[in-house]
Parts: C-alpha cells; structure tokens; sequence
C-alpha cells in the first residue's frame, strides 16, 4: 500500500517535473535562435537545453517504467500461455528492480559519501584521495557544479527501483494495478 | 556470458534500455574491470550530453503540435489535386499525403496511426479492400523517418558522431527513390487488380485545398530550408519549426488552445524518453564493447565472409532483415551500430552516412516485419484486421523496399548527394 503511494507520489513529481524540463528546453533553444537573428548569442542558453533534455531522458524513462511503455521484444508473451506470460513479468519486473538496487551501488562507488565524509567535506582531500574529480567538475559556459546535475542518477536509480518494486507486487497480485498507473493517460509512440 | 545474458533478457522481455545497461553491468563483473564501475553512472549521463540530440524532443513536439490540427486531411486534399482522378487515385494519394506529412513528421509509428485512422476508411469507402488499403499506408509511413526531419537519422548521426546535418540531408533522395517505386507498385497493381479511378476535382476545391494546406508545408519548409541554407543546425531548424507549428496551430486553423500544452508538453517528453534512454544505454553498451573488442572479433568474423564492401553491405542487408523481424527501429539501431559501424568504415571503407542511411532504412522496414513490428501491428490495430494479411498484401512494396535497399547499397552517391 506505501510502496503503490509512493509511486504514485513520484509519478506525479514526474509529470510535473517533465512538463517543466521540455518547456524550458523548448523556449531555451527558441530564444536563443530568434535573439541570433538580430545578432545576440546566448551561449547559455544551449547548455541550458542540453542539460534539460538529459535530465528529461532519465525522468521520462523512469515514468515509462512505470507504466511499462518502454521498448522491449514481446514475442514471447505474444505467445506463451497466461500463467508462463505472468512468470515472465514477475522476472523482468525483479529484474527491473534489481538493476536499480545495482544502480544505486555503483552512483555510491561515483559520488562516494563515505570518503567525502571521512576527510570532513574537503574536496581538496576527496580527490587526492580517490582520483574522482566528480565534485570539482564544472559545466562548460556557466560553470554549474557538475554533481548537481548527475544527481539525476541517483535519483533515477531509487525511482525507478521503487516503480519497479510496485509493478513486482502488482504482477505477484500483492496490489492491484490502476488502468493508468503512471497517469500518463496518453498513446505512446516511438 | 555476456552475450548469453544479453539474448536472455532481450527474450524475457526486458525493456531494451534496461537489457543494454544490465549487459554492460553482466561484461564488466565477467570480464574481471570493476573499475570501469565506478564511471558507469557517468558513462550514462554523459551518452545524452549532446547538442544534436537536442533536436529529438523539439521534433517530436512538432508532431505533437500538429496532431490535432487536422492537418492528415489537409495534405490529402492537396496530395488530391494532383493525383486524384489517376486509376488507383486514393491509393496514390495516400502516398503523396505521406510523402508530406513525412516532411513534417519524424516518426514511422507516430504517422502510421495518424494516416491509417484517415486513410483506410476513405479508401474502404470507394470501393478498395481494407487490407490493401492498410498496407499502403503502412508502408507510406516508412517515409516518416527517411524523409527529413528524421529522429532514426537524428540517433545515428549521434551514434555514429556524425553532423546531424548531413544525415538528414542524406534522407532526401533516398525518401523520394522509395516514394516513386511506391508509385510505381501502386500503378502496376492498379491496372492488375482495375483499381477504382478518383473524381475529378473542380478548381474552386483545387484552390480551396491549396489555402488550407500550402500553410502547413511552412514547416518543412523552414526545417529543410533553415538546415540546406545554412541558417541554423537541424536543432534550431526544429525550434523555428515548433514555433510555426504553434502559431499554425493557434491562429491559422485555430484548433490548438492553451490548456492543450500541459497535455503536449507531457507527450513530448515521454516519447523522447523513450528515445534518449535507448540512447544513454546504448552508450554505456557501446562503451563496454570497445573494451571487450567486439568490434574487432565480429570484424575478424565477417571478413572471413565478405570480400568487399559491396559483399559486406548485402551481408549487412540479410542480418538486418533478420534482426529487424525481431528488433526494428532506433531499438534495433543502437544494438547493432556500434558493432557494425567501425567494421564498415574501419575495414571497408564504407562512408558512415552512407552506411547509415541503408543500416537505418533496414531497420525502419522491421517495423513493418512480423513476429513483431510495431509498425504493422499498429496500423491492424486502428484498421481492425489482421496484421499477417496485412503483411501478405503488402509483400510487392516490401520487395521493392528490399530493392531500394539493394540500389542504396550499391550507389552510395544517392546517400550521399547533399554532401
């Protein structure tokens, strides 16, 4: 019951969150072609659709999760009989779930809390350390510090952990699956 | 190992995106490079750090605009004025609508609904079978990705690092080859099976249909011409096209309102998603293979079979066919072009954007291959019949795509005319 909240909580910061991302990137690249007509360049203003698209990526992947849109051979499920096709999507959805669990190990490998913590916070000591300029790393034009924008992973490993863990519980017939389960209420196509 | 895991969880059904990152994951603890763990997350991100990429999104906002603004029925009122009253009339001019919203469109599953809802009835309506008329519409949404702007083209001139530019560009003339065969299919099957001939249209509805529609060829317009011009990268073209679209959409045909955005806007970024995660995956998949030297064992493989790059591309060709009845599309694209690319320019000397625009077309025409083909069961769905009769019928405009892909293969200067 929390674990299905709790999906739905986030598919709902989703949505919000990926309708925000694509409007800046829109008008971002839009402003910066109109205003180099009459011969100003925003060279920010790139970065700015670069980093939103990125961000969009792993927003949007973890809401297709979610609601299990995202590309994948079916032949097999075309085919097999109900039970064997249940057993399929109990396994891809653990799998699922367990590629974010992995997810979530390797981005603590990446932004190493333990050892920033353990030369208390000096980034100085971090790097001469681990050789893992992660917190030193900048952006090209306006210089953002690079970490706040790779949090996208770690957050994209936790959620799509938890969207996985919901479509688990919902194929092992633990929770019922709504019709809509990421609110996307929408035909995809590729 | 790898390869085991990565064929398994492709049959189980795990999403591409996920099988690529979990292979690399599967090579990199088997292969004894845990180090290589401590950039994967990087690896990720960095994959969709890319300029040209950024025109993905901004096409597929484009289609999203146009989506309800009528604009299918726009462009085959004006595709009537020229190919109406021909024998087999609708059939063409289902082709020449798809032609033009090829032009507008990026996608092959997104056009291949828009134009069956249309189409299909129309043709049933005067008298031509529902699954003859589905086939060709299926098959005219193939046009979609070939005909600028493209998003498979887009993914490859990333893949590939090549110039967005001139992969688009390298979709021109093919996309025309493919639209006259297309015609040419359409005129021998409509002599063969007295395909019924159009009405002739009055000029007053001649004008009618060019007001309504000569509008909407803006936005090709702008894309084709900001990107050949020189004004503007294919992703300011695509920018300068969503803003077209938007004001086509709010003041010219009036059917888009402000409250409909929130509801663009989400579509757009979920049908994105689905593309630049393929992305981020294929290049953790890709970057993993370079240190396994796949390319290089598959090359030491293929040169052992093919002799020249000819022989090489038409072995590209079958296994393609092959993967592409399982596989299709921008899925299919980032599974096989890291592999094959290197070979084919590396080893035979193959030009990328040639190599790209025969790789991209193979894999488009798996969407249109059973067991499974997005495309074709898309177009049975909306049609209501079924997906294999489709495809039987459809058989004389596969072999001429297959004989397109031949002629691709074979005369690179097609490909490579804009260059």
């Amino acid at each position: 019951m929390t674990l299905s909240k709790l999906s739905a909580g986030l598919s709902a910061i989703e949505r919000l969150l990926l309708r925000l991302l694509i409007a800046i990137l829109a008008l971002s690249v839009l402003m910066n072609v109109l205003l180099r007509m009459i011969g100003i360049t925003l060279a920010w203003a790139d970065e700015v659709g670069v980093y939103t698209m990125v961000l969009s990526g792993f927003v949007g992947a973890s809401l297709m999760l979610r609601a299990r849109i995202d590309p994948a051979v079916l032949l097999l499920h075309e085919f097999l009989p109900p039970a064997a096709v249940r057993a399929l999507r109990i396994l891809v959805s653990a799998l699922s779930a367990l590629f974010g669990v992995m997810l979530v190990y390797l981005c603590l490998r990446w932004f190493d809390p333990a050892q920033m913590l353990a030369v208390g916070f000096d980034v100085n000591a971090f790097q001469a350390a681990t050789f893992n300029f992660i917190y030193t790393d900048r952006t090209a034009i306006t210089g953002t510090p690079a970490y706040l924008l790779y949090l996208i992973i770690p957050y994209f490993a936790v959620a799509i952990t938890i969207h996985a863990l919901t479509n688990l519980c919902e194929d092992m017939g633990l929770l019922t699956r709504p019709l809509d389960p990421a609110g996307l209420a929408m035909d995809v196509t590729q | 190992m790898t390869a085991f895991a990565f064929f398994f969880l492709v049959l189980i059904g795990l999403p591409i995106g996920l099988v690529l990152c979990a292979s690399a994951l599967v090579f990199i603890q088997t292969s004894g490079n845990a180090v290589l763990l401590d950039s994967y997350g990087l690896q990720l991100f960095s994959a969709l750090n890319n300029f040209g990429l950024l025109a993905i999104p901004l096409f597929i906002l484009i289609g999203e605009l146009m989506n309800g603004t009528g604009i299918t029925q726009r462009l085959i009122r004006l595709a009537a004025i020229f190919v109406g009253n021909l024998k087999g009339g609708l059939a063409y001019i289902n082709l020449i609508a798809n032609m033009m919203v090829a032009s507008i469109l990026g996608s092959a599953t997104a056009q291949i609904a828009m134009m069956t809802q249309v189409m299909v009835p129309e043709m049933e309506k005067v008298g031509y079978r529902r699954d003859f008329s589905t086939a060709v519409t299926a098959f005219g949404g193939l046009l979609g990705p070939i005909i600028p702007p493209s998003i498979v083209f887009v993914v490859y001139a990333v893949l590939a690092q090549l110039a967005v530019r001139d992969m688009l560009l390298a979709g021109l003339l093919p996309g025309l080859l493919l639209t006259g065969l297309f015609i040419g299919t359409i005129a021998l099957l409509g002599r063969w099976h007295d395909y019924p001939r159009g009405e002739s249209i009055s000029w007053s509805a001649r004008l009618v249909a060019l007001r309504d529609a000569l509008p909407m060829l803006l936005i090709p317009a702008i894309i084709i011409g900001t990107i050949l011009g020189g004004y503007g990268s294919p992703t300011e073209a695509a920018a300068l096209g969503a803003l077209c679209a938007t004001i086509l959409g709010l003041f010219f045909t009036k059917t888009l309102k402000l409250s409909d955005f929130s509801a663009i806007l989400l579509r757009t970024g979920i049908n994105s998603a689905l593309v630049l995660f393929l992305v981020a995956a294929a290049g953790v998949f890709s970057w993993v293979l370079v240190f396994g030297e796949v390319p290089q064992t598959v090359a030491a493989w293929i040169e052992t079979v093919a002799k020249t790059p000819t022989a090489f591309l038409l072995l590209v060709l079958v296994i393609l066919l092959l993967v592409g009845t399982v596989i299709d599309g921008i899925a299919g694209l980032i599974m096989v072009v890291p592999i094959l690319l290197p070979i084919a320019t590396e080893v035979y000397g193959i030009h990328p954007v040639h190599f790209g625009v025969v790789v991209s077309i193979n894999l488009i025409l798996g969407l249109l291959t059973p067991p499974v083909g997005i495309g074709l069961y898309i177009a049975a769905n909306v049609a209501k019949v079924s997906p294999i009769k489709v495809f039987l019928v459809a058989l004389p405009f596969f072999v001429v795509t297959l004989i397109a892909l031949v002629v691709l293969a074979l005369v690179p200067q097609i490909s490579l005319a804009f260059l």
